[in-house]
């Protein structure tokens, strides 16, 4: 039994990020997005009979979906949350098109956003981890994850070599990206190299032009059932294949962190859709730093372990490029508005499926696409595999 | 001076044991009575694979070795606390005993830090009641 085909993506909305919106509040901002991706997916409220939200990191998930089916006033017939941070985007795109696949619901709404009032909480970042604060915070609270992602790069130089200067490359290649993405945060500042290995160390040896941009936005999109969806405006975007894998919280738990918890995801998503890593021919893979999308290129069997780093050299990842990754400028450059970031790669792999990315449209035809998520420090990740062949 | 430092918010009933044992620099970790898995954080159920146990993890005592798995050099601290500490290392330990954990390194300069290198528990009594386990380089 698989959901593959199943169900797809009908509608999509993406608000722009924006440095921070202290007026705004989560509700608001799920609320503008999800009418957005009702309005885009051509449907009626009413026809809106499931519901997935992810509550960012405010909040119980039960309870926000009953909050914003009442703010929206739709009455779902099934609703759950998502909960997984990061991966809650694709993780919710596949749980959605599981509902739709038993039979629960017809159209999934699955949303998150994140306001960032800069007074809420002191740079943004999330409080600690109170289940981890007691281990942790005496020696030092880390700045959001940099510091556990800071170790991973730094275990993978002691293992593989795989310095800034060859990281870089992922942070100049999203730029060039988000250069081409009037939305995006980065849309009117082009990097170098030079500019990523001489910005200042956040946390050895990640430097601040290898780190996320945090923000304020929100995200929202539609699952449908594929026999649906072929009736509304937009081209559907078919999920063909989806898996998660959630090995551990947190790096006290004794594994081997270079290895992605995206590397058991990715066989099982690619496993179900039929096709390969090397089939794709756009990736959209969740970029908290350079060193997480180089580690989830190596999990999902784009480059053997140990090699990313000299194997990116020989990519393009623009959207001109052999193998366009993050064409929105990655949560990098584009944004990350908590845990819609992750969302973000989700839309814009439907973007990017359905021919509408504008200025940043990939040039050669886009048939399958890869997304990842993952949350927390490298502790639950999800892929999955869409198209917009019906026959794929 | 009052230490002004996070500590621990609400000691649980699986970590109040631990700290407490601080106070005497002892460094506990557990042990599944049933399947000898090492347990850190402390916890009442057992992680390791195929053991159902339950309350089955028994208190010991760590030699307070290991061995450096990876580190950072924090220069930007999230913590205000921190301002006047950076850059200090934060670093995960490998215990002899097969447990990880998280702490400081202190005593070594940064830039002399290496993962694979040996450390052993330095006591810092932060207060009457708490020391915390932070680790130098051995010898």
């Amino acid at each position: 039994m698989t959901l593959r085909g199943a169900a797809a993506i009908v509608g999509v909305c993406e608000l722009r990020p924006e440095r921070s919106r202290p007026d705004r509040d989560i509700p608001s901002l799920l609320a503008e997005a999800s009418l957005g991706a009702i309005r885009d997916a051509g449907l009626r409220k009413e026809d809106i009979d499931g519901m997935l939200m992810e509550p960012d990191f405010a909040g119980s998930a039960g309870g926000l979906n009953a909050k914003m089916a009442e703010y929206l006033g739709i009455q779902p017939k099934f609703g759950a949350g998502i909960n997984v941070q990061g991966a809650s985007g694709v993780t919710g795109a596949v749980l959605a098109a599981a509902i739709v696949n038993a039979g629960l619901a017809n159209y999934v709404l699955v949303a998150c956003a994140e306001a960032r009032d800069p007074n809420a909480r002191p740079g943004g970042f999330p409080g600690p981890d109170p289940t981890l604060s007691e281990w942790q915070n005496p020696f030092g609270p880390v700045v959001a994850a940099n510091g556990w992602y800071a170790m991973i790069a730094q275990r993978y130089e002691y293992l593989y070599g795989g310095t800034v200067d060859k990281r870089a490359k992922i942070a100049v290649d999203q730029r060039t990206n988000a250069n081409h993405n009037p939305v995006a945060a980065f849309y009117t500042t082009p990097i170098t190299r030079d500019d990523v290995v001489n910005s200042r160390l956040v946390a050895d040896p990640l430097h601040l032009l290898e780190c996320v941009m945090p923000t304020s936005g929100g995200s929202a999109f539609i699952v449908g059932r594929a026999d649906m969806a072929r009736s509304l405006p937009n081209k559907p975007v078919y999920i063909l294949g989806g898996a998660v894998h959630i090995p551990r919280q947190h790096f006290q738990h004794p594994s081997d962190f270079v290895i992605a918890p995206v590397e058991r995801a990715a066989k099982r998503t690619f496993a179900m859709a039929k096709y390969g890593p090397h089939d794709m021919d756009v990736l959209e893979l969740y970029d908290s730093y350079t060193i997480t999308v180089i580690l989830e290129l190596e999990g999902s069997g784009f480059a053997k372990t140990g090699e990313g780093a000299d194997w990116i050299q020989d990519q393009d990842f623009t959207f001109r490029g052999n193998l366009p990754l993050n064409t929105h400028g990655g949560q990098m450059s584009y944004g990350q508005a908590g845990d819609a970031g992750g969302f973000s790669q989700v839309t814009e792999a439907v973007f990017q499926a359905r021919g509408a990315a504008g200025e940043r449209q990939v040039m050669k035809d886009v048939n399958l696409l890869f997304v990842t998520g993952s949350g927390g420090s490298f502790a639950q990740q999800s892929g999955m595999v869409l198209t917009t062949d019906p026959n794929a | 001076m009052p230490y002004s430092k996070p500590l621990i918010d609400h000691p649980t009933y699986n970590s109040k044991e631990w700290w407490a044992a601080t106070q005497q620099h002892r460094l506990l970790y557990q042990r599944c009575r049933l399947c000898q898995t090492p347990v850190f954080p402390p916890r009442d159920a057992c992680p390791g694979p195929d053991c159902l146990g339950f309350q089955a993890n028994e208190w010991q005592e760590s030699a307070g070795r290991g061995t450096i798995y990876s580190f950072t050099t924090v220069r930007q601290p999230m913590d205000p606390r921190f301002n006047d500490d950076v850059p200090y290392t934060l670093a995960l330990i490998e215990m002899d005993e097969g447990f990880r954990m998280w702490s400081n390194i202190t005593g070594t300069p940064v830039e002399d830090v290496r993962i694979g290198q040996r450390v052993a528990v330095a006591w810092d009594d932060v207060t009457d009641e708490v020391a915390l386990p932070k680790f130098t380089v051995a010898g």
